[in-house]
């Protein structure tokens, strides 16, 4: 008897020694977080080498209906940029192939009088985007410039903002992607591979404006914003998406936003989208 | 007597499985460059960063030396070192291996970033000014090749340790903050 | 209790410390130990290498159509990472149609053929034996010499599918000096225009001016989605739309479904397939009866409108009484169901809105010349906003190939289908007729040469073709992917793909403006594969004799450069873009005359060659036709078909016993099949842009695009049922049927949609493949199965639209979708 409370005495002894040991590093680990902690308080300045004259951006699109010819070419553009998921018929199936630009088709009447349209669906990168409000890590923000980005190694893959977008352009990688060799030679070595787990979606092609941002500066003149195109931009054959500024009042956005053709899709659920529609006729 | 024994007995656990834990992964980090090139020798000779890095000031990753490029200013530079025999043999390798046979040199990359990173050395060496030495700290006076280190320290000096691939955002972000640069997610990430 | 104490038990139980050790120590690394056994998270994963090289924008030519589209190509160390459209091509001014962005997926394809192969099992078993280049072409060219030897160089037949006009030159002479006449074009005519209205009665080739027409009415013709220049049409429409303020211009589309011209013109009149040319020659007899037609351009340009009398003294009927006399407005309302109103009302819109424009595709010969006429009614034949009239723009020339006695005599020997007099008396040889030939000896077919040619896909009634060349006895076949044709051959030799080869070709754009567009590979191949036209050179050098001869150059890129010396000479012109500095040459003294090579080495630098200064004047209203004059009645036909052809076989009209009586029982829908609920549809069937050429189903990421106006990201064939078709069947939503015809049947999923009438049923052409790569094999089905062989009687065209389905229902979707 006399032995067990002896060991009592010394198990306590023991558990308390690790205790402590295990407390120490834990606060010694949180001291540096803590630490950092306080420089997170200073505002996080914007690209300082750009917005020279005081002028931010705010990124936004047209696309005229009018012009669009649902070819898709712009789909395919920047499924190649972007390096898309491949697919296949069992995913098609089961609604899992990601495009993060695709047609979307609405056609309404009985026959033979139908009204009909087919519009290129893409993230509208909004002012009040739904999907930031939501996610628990931060891993969508929305930047300074008005892109809504996507931060992929931040993202835990709750899917809260994919239930959250009215538009549903949000995905999310139910599994890995398939890329039997050699497809991952033709990658677009600017753009990450996303894996399983992950939400992703259309980044008005971010890094071609820090491509285009870093040679204007290496060529020694001033970021112009037509060096900033977009693949599905590019690629359109009628030309009916334009890209730009939409705090500039002379860009060719911001006056065809204020076209009576203009409209956006939702706007009633007040998420401002930055993606404007031109109606036909 | 006893006390000291038990205490070591314990030690020697402790160690045993703790070095288990350490050496296999770290066994895997080994690294063996195809050639010994020592740094330091070349640049006491004069040599500047850029000359065998070329790309560093307008693209975004700086790119490494390929044989044609080691042989012809050894050969150029032959006469004023004649008691070089390593100089002498390196070059005969280079040519008789690389060069006749069109092999590129497999440079083992060490230093570089994730895939989900965007890193440029055009935008920090160019539009940055950042001296190479302030991340890749130490290389020139390596005279090892640079290789992976066995065991990840948790060294934190801010930037590219002696060595390390860049392990921790923190390192890019203190920088970062100390001068002044963006630490928007999306200026890195992509 | 005292230290002692603790001591003393630590002593007795001693031996437990190394375990307590061991366990702290694992306790203490326990992070690193999960590191290790957790599946790594994202970015860990690092499957692609690592590029570190220059980074360079190479031109290129994209190679999936006849357009021609000039691409820009993103190399980083020998990897193509990016594509877009070259700017300073005419043709495509820096976009590209979905199709061109996937020429980087072309070249990574995993299921590439990647080394010559020979066949092992038997002929469609898919066992393949990897061999060498010489064993290969060895082989070939032992075969071939035999045929030569033995004095019958025309049983040797080549099949050419998609083919750029370089290649299809060098395929040319290399029939030319082998000795055979049978070098015959498979392939889809969707998305062709009226080629051959325009030859029979231009005798030109002709360009749709779409950006200036006035006014666009389509008959039958997708044309946003099966053009022969998917690019221009495309940016045609945005400048017709909204090209100049103060102008919108109407589109009116007629064709059996709402397709995507359908969805984005002013009006749809939807009518039953084969019915458009009706409602075409309807417009026609309104607009001359009220006499709204082009009185000017009829009577100096044209042939054949008033009745006329030969040298013998006979009367033959004239367009315009044909058309008086057999179209009127209510005939024509009753039989397509395009109430009278809206005939008369089109007409005015089509003769007072000028220069209006009307397109029609490739379909049967008469409806073509229907529509092409209608057009030289209101004058819109040679003026901005109509159709243009070219002459072909072919820049290549070889001096004339070495022909030796074998080669003239099996030259000078019958081909192998008949073409002349009634029998399709405008076509050269007739793809279709092949298997037939074939199949019951009446020609001797000894090899089989493939030239990217995949007829077992893509013609109607298919298992002809297969029992056909099962019966040859010696198949070869170049192309890319081991497609449904070349499983039947017996040795594969694989070709480079667009990146990987010198590409030429040579287009006019909507304008007229010739371009060449030339390009060198801007990668290394990939595999041991080589470029066609490097195959050609090295086989014929084994073939030896006058064929070598008549290849004297080392590869591609000399025949090229030789083939172009005449362009050079000419002086005319302009690379694309200013041509990089030449490093080499600019401390030479340079010749003040430019060479040969230098010119090529530019053109090529930049990505081609055009003539701006073309389109700025029109060519003359002078057409190649036996009067020297635009032919409502074709002189040439009716040469072609005997002097006693009735006159309406010369004349356009609807080939349908409504309009031709007796003369027209010959061509009938055909029967429907027995079973079913009773209800039979008329099957109408189209080409989505991306399965032009039926290409492009083994790309994964064109398969969604597919159907875009019905859902979305389906991989699959559907079939298009009207609503209240569907509900009397018992149909839902995405439910999968048997589409039975009285020939096979195929499996589709039922989309309710109500852009068909409701006794059509519409089904898109391009799925169904069974070999052709992991993306395409056994994804949707072949609609090509159910559609009898029923050609156009004097072209040689399959008919794709007369046959008579029922829809028989299957069961639940259970998301298997093998073909029968």
């Amino acid at each position: 008897m006399e032995t067990k409370g002896k060991f009592d005495i010394l198990r306590r002894k023991l558990i308390a020694l690790f205790g402590t040991l295990t407390a120490a590093l834990g606060v010694f680990s949180l001291r540096r977080k803590l630490a950092s902690q306080e420089n997170k308080e200073t505002e996080p300045a914007p690209e300082n080498h750009e917005s020279q004259n005081g002028h931010k951006p705010r990124w936004g699109m047209v696309i005229d209906l009018d012009k669009c010819t649902g070819c898709g070419a712009c789909v395919v553009a920047c499924s190649v940029e972007n390096n898309m998921m491949l697919g296949d018929a069992q995913l098609a199936e089961q609604g899992r192939v990601i495009r993060w630009m695709y047609l979307l088709p609405m056609i309404e009447g009985e026959y033979p009088n139908i009204r009909s349209r087919i519009m290129p669906m893409l993230c509208q990168h909004c002012d009040r985007p739904p999907c930031v409000f939501v996610c628990p890590v931060s891993a969508t923000y929305k930047n300074p410039e008005g892109l809504v980005a996507q931060i992929y190694p931040r993202c835990i893959g709750c899917r809260y903002c994919v239930n959250n977008c009215p538009y549903t352009i949000k995905y999310f990688n139910w599994g890995d992607p398939e890329f039997p060799q050699p497809i991952p030679k033709g990658f677009n070595p600017d753009v990450a591979v996303r894996y399983k787990g992950i939400v992703e979606k259309c980044t008005f092609c971010h890094h071609r404006l820090q491509i285009a941002r870093e040679k204007a500066k290496a060529e020694g003149r001033e970021f112009r914003p037509e060096d900033y195109v977009p693949a599905c931009v590019e690629a359109c054959p009628a030309k009916a998406i334009y890209f730009g500024d939409l705090n500039d009042p002379e860009s060719e956005v911001s006056k065809l936003a204020h076209s009576r053709r203009a409209f956006r899709l939702l706007e009633e659920l007040g998420t401002q989208p930055k993606v404007i529609y031109l109606t036909e006729g | 007597m006893a006390k000291i024994v038990a205490a070591m007995e314990f030690i020697a656990g402790f160690l045993f499985v703790t070095l288990l834990a350490v050496v296999i992964p770290a066994n895997e980090r080994k690294v063996e460059q195809p050639l010994p090139f020592n740094h330091k020798k070349h640049v006491e000779a004069g040599w500047k960063c850029i000359n065998c890095h070329p790309f560093a000031d307008h693209q975004k990753f700086a790119g490494l030396p390929q044989a044609q490029e080691c042989v012809d200013c050894h050969k150029a530079e032959m006469p004023k070192y004649p008691n070089n025999k390593k100089m002498r043999e390196i070059t005969e390798l280079l040519e008789k291996e690389y060069i006749a046979k069109g092999r590129e040199i497999p440079w083992v990359v060490v230093h570089s970033v994730k895939d989900f990173v965007y890193f440029s050395h055009q935008r920090h060496v160019t539009l940055g000014k950042v001296e190479c030495v302030e991340c890749h700290v130490g290389v020139d006076k390596m005279t090892e090749p640079v290789t992976k280190p066995l065991f990840p320290l948790p060294t934190y000096p801010k930037m590219i340790a002696y060595n390390q691939s860049v392990r921790k955002m923190e390192w890019c972000l203190d920088c970062h903050r100390q001068k002044k640069v963006t630490t928007d997610c999306n200026a890195c990430h992509r | 209790m005292s230290m002692k104490d603790l001591m003393k038990e630590i002593k007795v139980n001693r031996r437990g410390f190394f375990k307590w050790g061991a366990i702290s120590g694992t306790a203490a690394t326990l992070p690193l130990w999960i590191q290790k056994l957790l599946p790594s998270p994202v970015g860990l994963k690092e499957t692609r290498p690592k590029l570190y090289g220059e980074e360079s924008f190479l031109p290129s030519v994209c190679g999936c159509c006849e357009a021609g589209c000039g691409v820009l190509v993103r190399v980083i160390k020998g990897n193509a990472v990016g594509i877009k459209g070259n700017p300073h091509h005419p043709v495509n001014k820096g976009a590209l149609c979905p199709k061109g962005f996937t020429l980087i997926q072309e070249l990574y394809h995993p299921d590439r053929v990647k080394t010559p192969l020979k066949r092992k099992g038997d002929r469609g078993s898919n066992e393949w034996k990897p061999i060498s280049w010489e064993e290969a072409l060895g082989e070939v060219s032992e075969k071939l010499r035999e045929i030569r030897s033995k004095g019958e160089p025309h049983s040797l037949l080549i099949l050419t599918g998609s083919t750029n006009k370089f290649e299809r030159l060098m395929l040319r002479r290399f029939s030319s000096a082998f000795g055979t006449p049978n070098i015959v074009e498979v392939g889809w005519c969707f998305g062709q225009g009226m080629v051959d209205a325009a030859s029979a009665m231009m005798g030109l080739n002709f360009n749709f001016d779409l950006e200036d027409a006035a006014f666009i009415i389509s008959f039958g013709f997708d044309w946003l989605q099966s053009f022969p220049s998917p690019v221009e049409a495309t940016y045609a429409y945005s400048v017709l739309r909204r090209g100049k303020p103060d102008r919108r211009v109407r589109i009116v589309h007629i064709e059996p479904h709402l397709s995507i011209t359908g969805i984005k013109a002013d009006e749809w009149i939807p009518v039953k397939p084969y019915t458009e040319s009706a409602l075409a020659l309807g417009i026609a007899h309104v607009i001359v009866a009220e006499g709204l037609y082009d009185k000017d351009f009829v009577l100096n340009h044209t042939f054949g409108f008033e009745d006329w009398v030969d040298e013998k003294g006979r009367v033959h009927l004239g367009f315009k009484s044909l058309l008086l006399r057999d179209y009127e407005p209510e005939r024509v309302s009753k039989f397509t169901g395009v109430d009278k109103e809206t005939i008369r009302r089109l007409a005015y819109e089509f003769a007072e809105k000028k220069p209006s424009l009307a397109l029609t595709d490739r379909t049967r010969f008469y409806d073509q010349m229907a529509v092409l006429s209608l057009n030289a009614l209101v004058g819109s034949i040679g003026v901005k906003g109509g159709i243009l009239h070219f002459d072909d723009f072919f820049p290549f020339s070889l001096p004339p190939c070495q022909q030796d006695e074998i080669a003239r005599k099996g030259l000078s020997s019958n081909p192998i289908t008949k073409t002349d007099g009634k029998i399709f008396p405008l076509a050269e040889l007739v793809s279709e007729e092949v298997p037939d030939s074939i199949l019951n000896s009446s020609y001797p077919v000894n090899a089989v040469l493939l030239y990217r040619a995949n007829p077992v896909f893509s013609s109607p009634d298919l298992g002809r073709w297969v029992e056909a060349i099962k019966t040859v006895p010696f198949v070869v076949s170049m192309t890319s992917f081991l497609d449904e044709t070349s499983m039947f051959a017996d040795i594969i030799l694989p070709l480079s793909v667009t990146l990987e080869s010198w590409q030429a070709t040579s287009t006019r754009t909507l304008k007229g403006v010739p371009v060449l567009s030339l390009s060198k590979p801007v990668v290394e191949p990939l595999y041991d594969t080589l470029s066609g036209v490097d195959i050609l050179l090295r086989l014929t050098k084994s073939i030896g004799g006058t064929v070598s001869e008549s290849f004297p150059w080392q590869d591609a890129s000399e025949a090229l450069k030789e083939s172009l010396r005449g362009l050079f000479t000419s002086g005319q012109g302009e690379p694309l873009s200013e041509p990089p500095a030449a490093e080499e040459e600019s401390w030479i003294e340079e010749e003040t005359k430019p060479t040969l090579d230098k010119w090529f080495k530019n053109i090529a630098a930049t990505g081609g060659w055009t003539d701006k200064k073309v389109a700025e004047k029109l060519p003359p209203l002078k057409f190649k036709t036996p009067s020297g004059k635009f032919e409502f009645y074709s002189l040439t036909l009716r040469k072609r078909l005997g002097e006693e052809t009735p006159d309406i076989f010369c004349l356009p009209h609807v080939e349908d016993p409504e309009f031709l009586g007796e003369l027209g029982k010959e061509v009938r829908l055909s029967v429907a099949p027995q079973g079913g609920d009773g209800k039979t549809f008329h099957l109408y069937l189209f080409v989505p842009l991306v399965f032009k050429g039926g290409e492009g189903a083994h790309l994964p990421y064109l398969q969604g695009i597919a159907g875009s106006y019905l859902s979305e990201h389906r991989w699959e064939t559907w079939v298009e049922i009207n609503p209240e078709t569907a509900d009397e069947l018992g149909l839902e939503n995405d439910e999968f049927v048997w589409v039975v015809s009285p020939i096979g049947r195929v499996k589709a999923r039922v989309k309710r949609y109500v852009g068909v009438p409701k006794d059509v049923v519409a089904m898109p052409l391009g799925l169904g493949h069974t070999a052709y790569g992991r993306w395409a094999q056994y994804v949707g089905s072949n609609p090509s199965a159910v559609v009898p062989k029923v050609l156009d009687k004097i072209t040689g065209q399959p008919l794709w639209q007369l046959t008579l389905v029922r829809i028989v229902k299957e069961g639940k979707s259970d998301g298997n979708q093998r073909q029968i």
